[in-house]
């Protein structure tokens, strides 16, 4: 499910092919599946009212580039759609539009550099995406400005249950979801597929206040930094450890008691967990907390390593204990 | 009046944990209330039913503080900030949490203080081994700076938090001055989280719809020596607010302000804020608009353990919000 | 804004809005106070400065205006808080039909406005259509959060101006002056919505063009996009040279290519096309 998940195209604004296989799998909710004119996709699961009203939430979307401009060698400029460090992009395989032309995006090679070029990363503005078109003329026959471009990269296994692709954030959540709406579990909340959380929690702020829940849980994936050049006190979170909790990022201050319904939820239902030991970067918690009157919310995450990049890596055990952990928690709330 | 500013500043409560001053103002307040209730992100409302418009009074509970992300194997602690504190306030500090436990502040050996940031600094409890620490925090534990209040001889007096507790103070000290009857309906909210981006104002106004908002909060002042540019100065009066990053008062509650202070010979005070922003800034956009504004107490030194007013221009303030509510507001436009 | 009167009846100021203080010693400016006045921002003569400040930019809070009066009339006539705005009046450059002046970010989007509504006279339309000029967009959207929220359209359309092209700029960014507006898309704008924008123009043979937007618009687009229960948004642009200047430099071919788009958009709105909104 991952891979058939993660190896779909959809960036921020374009999240179409991804609703799509999401609305195949959850065929038996079609009386309670609605989509809104953003684009996300709300689920009602079980019929039963319960209070608090909770709604889980997890995004389709994935960062990407943008074609800017085509230039009259028939090189295409382009833009980053979500926040992508600009230092993984060079000497990288991109798709382009719908139809996922390959492209690449190429640099100047080490023998023609300079002394001293490599400190300095490329600069954005004079990166190109190369399709091997020989002119303008040609570009434009096969691509449009504004047309989305994502990374080149397949799910792969690893081995050990490790797996490396793109757009884990955040088909892994949305995985998360499908699995908690899919199983024979009775429980009822809200699902919400959101859009565009990549470039500012966009589609999230619109679901939360169509659903009005009470209650919100955010499933993300989380910048795991459990790698060599980081330091012991800078580990965010780690691989294996389970789901991340977080009790603050840069949209939210995650209530205590909030935080200690995770954490007994895990601990009595005996799933490994670990606090999200960073309280930069955001995540959607926070506009859907401010909607309206305002909603109790909180953030669990699945731990993943080099995330907005082309190759994210992830334990699949990780996402086992993030599904019994929200399962456990929901259980006790019905 | 200053053994409520005293009361409340020494009281607990950075953004996300403002308990602590919750029930100093319940304790505080003898005036009537229709109605008092708490919202879900916790802030807390002093209701006066009564014919429109409606008035809504804010001011924030929340100080900026830390937050402990990492306890490192000899008992060190790793911070992060809770709204805007600069690294170069916290060497040599001393921090306090909730329970009364406390510790200093100091940083990694840098060659410049340049250099100084949040992954260099860390707090000191006290304890060798993180087994000892962490029988007495936990990541995610909060501290405020820990300062007492101190008054000084003519009337100024200093404590950490004057911002916005000072506001806290002059909302506390209305409503027990208020008659029983008034011309319009009015609420008195007790924000949060005003240092995480006036997070909690915007549930708030949200929640109550008034008709005006009116923040009281605090603002730089230029009567320094080599000060910035400000035309604020302590015991000149309150400060009607023209301008912050947040808002451009409504011109209609900024004259029926300047007008009441000049009827009745209260000194008052023009400011322009040239950044930062109050409650206000998410009460006037909130639903279909709310002409707003602000009575600010001029304080030197915000954002650090002394902030330093002039309880005259507290004294003012009071009598100014007072006169405001015991007149009629403006009627709204249909 | 005015912050400060200084000894001398000089002036200290802070913007209101995005402005580059390099743009500003030597501008005409009107001062908002009890009576309108004229004044200009100053800045040390160069003759007085050492060569390394001669070289540095002059930073905002080292600016004043000047409004050449005595101390006692300025203060008499001048408060804290008073606006003060560029002082130019617009003028037609001699060739095409190039416009330059203050305030054409957005005064020239309101205009075309007021030309949409008297095209839409001639129109039968089913569509009730509601033109707003809104408020402090300059300052953070504040007006539009409001406006969406308050008039819940079914869809909405936003004027607004974009870079226009110039030696030295990111090309990824701007547009050509008179080669018509440019349709904005990308995840702030509505694509069933763009794309009938896009058909309207080549239909009815308008000058267009595309502005690929990788996310904040920068416009009140933004603001309507996600207001209560989502709004489908668009954003047509007139490009603008030198935005956040008294000389904003635009064609009013754009300008009158735009309005023309949104009144023959406007006019062919039906409930068939409301329903084609909800496929995204």
């Amino acid at each position: 499910m991952l891979a058939e998940l993660s190896d779909l195209r959809g960036v921020s604004g374009d999240e179409g092919i991804v609703r799509r296989l999401l609305v195949e799998k959850l065929d038996q909710f079609q009386s309670k599946t609605a989509v809104d004119t953003m684009g996300n996709l709300l689920v009602r699961k079980g019929s039963k009212s319960i209070n608090p009203r909770i709604m889980l939430s997890a995004h389709m979307d994935e960062v990407g580039l943008m074609v800017m401009s085509i230039h009259d060698s028939g090189l295409l400029k382009f833009k980053p759609v979500g926040g992508i460090d600009r230092r993984v992009l060079v000497a990288k395989r991109v798709r382009i539009g719908a139809e996922g032309l390959p492209g690449v995006i190429g640099s100047k090679p080490v023998h023609l550099q300079k002394e001293g070029e490599q400190k300095k990363p490329f600069d954005e503005e004079k990166l190109f995406i190369d399709a091997g078109f020989k002119n303008r003329s040609e570009a434009e026959k096969n691509v449009q400005i504004g047309d989305y471009v994502t990374f080149d990269s397949s799910c792969v296994e690893l081995g050990d249950g490790f797996y490396r692709g793109k757009a884990f954030d955040d088909r892994a959540g949305c995985q998360i979801l499908l699995e908690l709406l899919l199983e024979n579990n009775g429980l009822v909340f809200d699902a919400a597929f959101t859009v565009q959380e990549e470039v500012g929690a966009r589609g999230a702020a619109v679901a939360a206040y169509t659903l009005q829940p009470q209650v919100a849980l955010a499933v993300e994936t989380t910048a795991a930094a459990d790698t060599p050049e980081t330091e012991k006190e800078s580990i965010s979170t780690a691989l294996g450890a389970g789901p991340a909790i977080s009790f603050m990022d840069r949209t939210i201050m995650v209530s205590r008691d909030m935080r200690e319904g995770l954490v007994e939820a895990a601990e009595t239902a005996g799933v490994p967990y670990q606090f999200r030991r960073f309280t930069g970067a955001g995540t959607e918690a926070g506009i859907i907390a401010l909607t309206r009157d305002g909603i109790k919310t909180g953030v669990v995450a699945v731990p993943c390593r080099y995330i907005h990049s082309p190759h994210s890596i992830l334990q699949e055990k990780d996402i086992r204990a993030t599904v019994n952990l929200i399962r456990a928690w929901l259980e006790r709330r019905q | 009046m200053e053994k409520t500013i005293m009361r409340l500043t020494e009281a607990f409560g950075p953004s996300g944990e403002e308990e602590a001053v919750r029930t100093a103002i319940k304790d505080l307040v003898k005036g009537s209330a229709d109605r008092i209730f708490e919202d879900s992100l916790g802030s807390l409302f002093f209701l006066r039913e009564g014919p429109s418009p409606r008035i809504m009074v804010s001011a924030h509970m929340d100080e900026i503080g830390i937050i402990v992300t990492h306890i490192d194997g000899n008992g060190f602690l790793r911070i992060a900030p809770i709204g805007g504190v600069a690294p170069r306030m916290l060497p040599g500090q001393r921090l306090r949490f909730r329970d009364g436990i406390t510790g200093t502040v100091y940083h990694e050996k840098i060659k410049d203080i340049k250099e100084l940031d949040w992954s260099k600094l860390y707090l000191d409890i006290g304890q060798d081994s993180a087994e000892a620490a962490g029988e007495i925090v936990t990541i995610g534990d909060v501290a405020c700076f820990d300062q007492p209040f101190r008054a000084l001889p003519g009337g100024r007096c200093m404590a950490k938090a004057m911002d916005d507790r000072v506001g806290c103070a002059v909302l506390v000290e209305t409503i027990n001055r208020l008659p029983a009857e008034l011309p319009q309906a009015v609420c008195f909210v007790f924000t949060v989280q005003e240092e995480l981006g006036l997070r909690g104002a915007k549930t708030a106004a949200y929640r109550y719809e008034p008709d005006y908002g009116l923040a009281v909060d605090v603002t730089l002042v230029g009567d320094t020596p080599r000060a910035a540019t400000m035309a604020v100065s302590l015991g000149k009066g309150p400060a009607v607010k023209v301008k912050d990053n947040s808002l451009l008062c409504h011109p209609v509650v900024r004259e029926y302000m300047a007008e009441t202070a000049e009827k009745y010979k209260i000194p008052y005070q023009l400011e322009v804020l040239e950044r930062g922003g109050t409650d206000a800034g998410a009460i006037h956009t909130s639903r279909q608009g709310v002409p707003s504004g602000a009575i600010s107490i001029p304080c030197r030194y915000v954002h650090t353990p002394s902030e330093l007013v002039d309880s005259s221009d507290v004294e003012n303030a009071v009598d100014l919000l007072q006169k405001l509510l015991t007149l009629s507001w403006p009627a709204v436009k249909e | 804004m005015v912050t400060k009167l200084e000894e001398g009846g000089f002036l200290r100021f802070t913007p209101v809005g995005t402005i580059d203080p390099r743009t500003l010693p030597g501008q005409a400016v009107e001062i908002h106070g009890k009576k309108k006045l004229r004044g200009v921002i100053g800045a040390a003569p160069p003759h007085l400065l050492s060569a390394k400040e001669r070289k540095e930019t002059v930073p905002l809070d080292k600016l004043f205006i000047d409004p050449g009066l005595n101390e006692d009339s300025v203060k008499a006539l001048v408060s804290i808080g008073d606006y003060v705005s560029l002082e130019q009046k617009p003028l037609k450059l001699k060739e095409g039909n190039i416009i330059s002046g203050k305030a054409l970010d957005n005064r020239a989007g309101v205009t075309a406005l007021v030309f949409c509504a008297e095209e839409l006279n001639a129109l039968r339309h089913q569509a009730d259509v509601c033109f707003v000029a809104s408020l402090q967009e300059e300052v953070g959207l504040r007006g539009a959060m409001t406006n969406a929220y308050n008039l819940e359209p079914d869809l909405a359309i936003i004027i607004d101006v974009t870079h226009g092209d110039g030696p030295g700029l990111d090309d990824r960014s701007v547009f050509k002056i008179g080669a018509g507006p440019a349709i904005a898309i990308g995840p702030n704008l509505h694509p069933v919505l763009t794309r009938r924008l896009e058909e309207i123009a080549k239909e009815r043979f308008l000058p267009h063009q595309k502005e690929p937007i990788p996310g904040h618009s920068g416009t009140d687009a933004w603001a309507f996009q996600v207001s209560r229960e989502g709004i489908p948004t668009a954003l047509l642009s007139i490009p603008l040279r030198y935005m956040h200047t008294a000389v904003e430099l635009i064609s009013l071919d754009d300008l009158l290519a735009l309005s023309k788009l949104i009144s023959y958009f406007a006019g062919s709105l039906d409930r068939l096309f409301l329903e084609e909104l909800k496929n995204c």
